[in-house]
């Protein structure tokens, strides 16, 4: 992919129709566009795996915090403790309000849907 | 706006303030430093922006420069720079501490700022605050303001800093947070800075003034220990007189300024707070008496009837947590009130149990940190559970440290009968600081229910809860400290009701005083002594009777309690003098003299005439003492006294006075009969600084009493004085000195010198001599032989006179070469010298000069020597021809 705007900007209705999934590599083409739109939109049809969680925590360092946001988003449907840690990290580190109240939010439906007695992390939460 | 308003959220302040204060760069103008907030990245939350813009160029109407050189596959190639605002907290650390070492200029501070107030690292924001400390006035005080509701104390702490430099524009913000408690590190930096700012000009209008007062007044319990230097300072700066004013205001002003005057014991305002002894709120009338008491007895008492400070233990080890509720604990504290109600919404949404049990274990194992997170987690959810692990490690942290427990404790709003029994269930070693933690907590309230503490095993806690009862100025205090002043098994105990008691009426001191004394243990009856008499005329024929107390420290401090007391008993007190051992009496008239020396003349005065010999003596050593000129003439007048031992107390009395009008009366007394007496003159008058004692010390030389002759021979070595030192040089000439008078001027060294020399060229042979072996002793031969080289022939008669006298080779031999000295005078000498010193070396020069020296009366000189070596002249009297020199005449010993 060598231009960002192969992956264009969903619309809520995309979103509500369930647009596909995107990999690695198709979410690393995205993510160096330069419209911060397009960066958060990928993030938000961000796919699962170890890869994906790779270019996912890479964007939490983002210049721009409505994308940091949508990473966040995305961690959330992301496994296991990895994604967990980065979570706590930018709930308290992160210079963007917007960011850290997400990355709150998050932590909280982790440990709602987690079981008593369960490790931090362990627990697939509800995406 | 009021900052501290509990119902404002501190970060919407905050973010009010970034949107004020940063608002975004007019078109076209790029930052000057990189450190600028860069309003032109968009790296703010939405209600942030002036409008969303989802394509920056857009939003801009300039160019459409894409931000990125070229795609990346694995990352996003957006060039980032590592700012005081980049998203990575580590960035923003290592830019702000290179801001920190190097120091910020003017156009820095605003984006310093900025991270002061928003960043979500509460040690970033700490950092910011001490970054921008040399500039703390150019930070806008309204943004400083809105720092004040920083959700951290330690980051508000350092806000207090900054707003004080600001000066007297800052002080309305500050006055406030010097009795707030919530936030102990904020509390403890306003009471540093404030008073400085007023003692520095700032000024505290009426209105503020009496909103400080009323706030003081309502510090419920009173001023503790930790606050008190601070609001000690604060009433020092605003002065007795308006405190002493505000003493009459409505009863929260009244109160704040009772406790303000107490605490800073200004004499005007003490007085003014004395008076108040029938003032209808029982603290003010606890500390009108208590300034009654300092007031009479015109100074600070040993007691201390103000609040005890609570002990500080250690804290305890530190554990780890579960992550994520740690994660949304520390969430709670964010400086933004959206993320703040996320991590509240958050919490509510977990099951209770699990959050209470997440606190407890962290309140029971975890760090600092992490412990008053978990505090915090309490106190907002109020998990009750939570209390005692809240309690116990309050108790077990130290005091600066305790403010998020205590403020978690204050939200939960136990009922004090619940307060008391977590207390009870402490760990034994946590409980006495639990007591005062309860007190800090509840207040007043707990004070029906602390009595049943009475009864805890330990001795440490009973203390604490006398200790919170005195403090309190509850009227049930003093009858419970009886009790156990009465009855409890431990003496440290015993000794705190004491300090309870000493906040009481005279009646209850005197009743308590006598039950202290009768106590087995020895600090028991200190501390009574101490506390309970102070400033009480009643009480001391009690204190009298401590004076016999087998234990030094008890006795001490009786007496030093007796020499304050006003109108002291004279008959009382010469009884008790006069019935104590010398150590004893010595003491106590020490203590005397220190605090009330005219006491000393008049008991002096009374007894000097006393039929007893022994009263006599005793009386003299307190004039002594007094040093009064009324005491100094009942000590001359008791030289003469008929009884030998007054005699010579008197005497030795005038060691101390050392007065020149005793100068005669102390001769007098070398005349005494008895040995002692002459001995304590001469040693008296070797003390007095008067032109005519050396005279009379001279003449105790011949005293037949060796000690006396030796004391005097001390007294005048030790005077060092040239004048003094010709005195008794002089003495030499008299034979029944010369050996004493030799002895003290060999023992005043190198100053006798002169005073000897003077003798040593006078015609009394015996004295000369003497003089001489003096000097040769002192400073041998070798000044005298230089001076033979000077160009004064009076300098080189005279130290040819002074060889002569000294005599030996050496001065000969120097004789010798002075044969051919260009002044006859000098070489007649020298000839005669050599003569009557009988040195044979002399014999070969002195022929020589006989035979050729131009001059008759050399050459008469000359004979005459060789005659007294035994030589006749060479060729007798028609070999020689010399010219007739009959102005010159030669000087002894060879005429």
């Amino acid at each position: 992919m060598t231009e960002a705007t192969a992956v264009p900007t969903l619309t809520p209705m995309d979103r509500l129709s369930g647009a596909p999934e995107l990999g690695a590599a198709e979410l690393s083409d995205a993510l160096a566009s330069a419209e911060p739109a397009v960066r958060s939109d990928a993030l938000d049809r961000a796919g699962r795996g170890p890869d994906v969680l790779e270019v996912v925590l890479d964007a939490l360092v983002d210049p721009d915090p409505e994308v940091r946001r949508a990473a966040v988003r995305a961690l959330v449907r992301g496994d296991g403790p990895r994604a967990t840690r980065a979570l706590i990290e930018v709930s308290a580190g992160d210079v963007s309000v917007i960011v850290r109240a997400e990355a709150v939010a998050a932590l909280g439906r982790i440990l709602e849907a987690m079981p008593p007695g369960a490790e931090p992390g362990s627990t697939e939460p509800s995406g | 706006m009021d900052v501290n308003d509990p119902g404002q959220e501190p970060g919407d302040s905050i973010l009010d303030a970034v949107n004020e204060a940063f608002e975004p760069p007019p078109q076209g103008s790029p930052p000057e430093d990189e450190d600028r907030p860069d309003h032109g990245s968009d790296d703010r939350p939405d209600d942030e922006r002036p409008e969303p813009p989802r394509t920056r160029q857009g939003a801009r109407g300039g160019p459409a420069t894409p931000r990125r050189t070229g795609p990346s596959p694995a990352r996003p190639a957006h060039p980032r720079r590592v700012t005081l605002f980049s998203a990575s907290p580590a960035e923003r650390r290592a830019r702000l501490e290179h801001l920190a070492t190097r120091g910020v200029d003017t156009g820095q501070v605003e984006a310093v700022a900025r991270v002061l107030a928003a960043d979500p690292d509460p040690e970033l924001r700490i950092l910011a605050a001490r970054t921008l400390g040399d500039m703390a006035g150019r930070v806008p005080i309204e943004l400083l303001a809105r720092a004040l509701a920083d959700p951290h104390d330690r980051v508000r702490a350092e806000v207090v800093l900054l707003i004080a430099g600001h000066g007297e524009h800052g002080l309305h913000l500050l006055l406030p947070l010097v009795t707030e408690r919530r936030w102990p590190a904020t509390q403890l930096a306003a009471l540093a800075v404030v008073p400085r700012l007023l003692a520095a000009g700032s000024r505290l209008g009426d209105p503020q003034l009496e909103r400080f007062l009323t706030a003081v007044g309502s510090l419920d319990p009173p001023p503790m220990n930790g606050e008190r230097p601070g609001l000690e300072a604060m009433a020092l700066a605003i002065g007795p007189s308006r405190l002493a004013r505000s003493l009459s205001g409505p009863d929260g002003i009244r109160r704040g300024a009772a406790r303000l005057v107490g605490l800073s014991r200004i004499p005007a305002a003490l007085r003014a707070l004395a008076a108040m002894v029938e003032d209808p709120i029982d603290e003010i009338r606890m500390l009108a008496a208590a300034a009654g008491r300092i007031a009479q007895a015109g100074g600070v008492p040993a007691s201390e009837p103000f609040p005890l400070e609570a002990d500080r233990t250690e804290a305890e080890s530190w554990h780890a947590e579960p992550a994520l509720l740690g994660a949304l604990a520390r969430a709670l504290g964010d400086p933004a009130g959206t993320v703040r109600e996320q991590s509240m919404a958050a919490m509510q949404g977990i099951p209770g149990g699990q959050v209470a049990a997440w606190v407890r274990g962290t309140l029971e194992g975890a760090g600092g940190e992490e412990a008053a997170t978990a505090a915090l987690v309490a106190g907002r959810l109020r998990i009750v559970a939570a209390a005692r692990s809240l309690l116990e490690r309050a108790a077990a942290t130290p005091l600066e440290d305790r403010g998020p427990f205590v403020a978690a404790l204050e939200e939960l709003g136990l009922d004090p009968d619940r307060l008391v029994r977590l207390v009870t269930e402490l760990d034994p070693a946590h409980r006495q600081a639990g007591v005062r933690l309860a007190w800090q907590v509840g207040g007043r309230s707990i004070l029906n229910h602390l009595p049943s503490l009475l009864a805890d095993s330990a001795g440490a806690v009973r203390m604490a809860v006398l200790e919170v009862l005195g403090a309190s100025g509850d009227p049930a205090a003093a009858s419970l400290a009886a009790e156990r002043l009465a009855n409890d098994s431990s003496a440290a105990v015993r000794a705190t009701a004491v300090h309870v008691l000493a906040a009481s009426d005279a009646s209850t001191r005197r009743t308590a005083l006598d039950q202290a004394m009768a106590d087995p243990d020895p600090d028991v009856r200190a501390t009574a002594v101490e506390t309970l008499a102070g400033g009480s005329p009643d009480l001391v024929p009690l204190l009298l009777s401590a004076i016999h107390d087998v234990d030094r420290r008890v006795w001490e401090a009786a007496m030093a309690q007796v020499a304050g007391a006003p109108n002291l008993d004279h008959g009382l007190l010469w009884e008790t003098l006069r019935s104590l051992q010398p150590e004893r009496r010595e003491r106590l008239t020490e203590a005397l003299e220190a605090r009330n020396a005219p006491l000393l003349t008049e008991l002096a005065a009374q007894n000097a005439r006393v039929p007893d010999p022994a009263e006599r003596a005793i009386a003299l050593d307190l004039a002594a003492r007094a040093g009064t000129s009324q005491a100094t003439s009942l000590v001359v007048a008791a030289l003469e006294d008929p009884d030998p031992s007054v005699r010579r107390t008197a005497a030795a009395a005038m060691n101390t006075l050392r007065s020149p009008a005793a100068v005669e009366a102390l001769s007098k007394s070398l005349s005494d009969p008895q040995v002692e007496v002459r001995v304590e003159a001469v040693r008296a008058l070797g003390l007095i600084d008067d032109d005519a004692v050396p005279d009379r010390l001279i003449e105790a030389l011949k005293d037949p009493e060796v000690r006396v002759r030796d004391m005097a021979a001390d007294a005048l070595a030790r005077w060092q004085s040239p004048a003094v030192a010709r005195r008794v040089a002089a003495a030499l000439s008299s034979p029944d000195l010369r050996r004493a008078a030799g002895e003290v001027l060999g023992r005043m060294g190198r100053v006798a010198v002169d005073a000897l020399s003077g003798v040593a060229v006078s015609e009394d042979v015996e004295a000369a001599g003497a003089a001489g072996s003096l000097i040769e002793r002192i400073a041998g031969p070798g000044p005298f032989i230089e001076g033979l080289s000077s160009i004064d022939p009076q300098e080189r008669l005279r130290c040819v006179r002074i060889l002569g006298a000294i005599g030996g080779p050496t001065a000969s031999d120097a004789l010798l070469g002075v044969l051919a000295d260009p002044d006859v005078r000098v070489r007649s000498a020298a000839a005669g010298l050599l003569g009557a010193l009988g040195y044979l070396p002399a014999v070969k020069p002195l022929r020589r000069m006989f035979l050729t020296d131009p001059v008759s009366a050399a050459a008469v000189a000359a004979e005459r020597a060789l005659r007294s070596l035994g030589v006749v002249p060479p060729g007798g009297e028609e070999v020689r021809v010399v010219e007739e020199v009959p102005q010159e005449q030669p000087d002894r010993p060879g005429d």
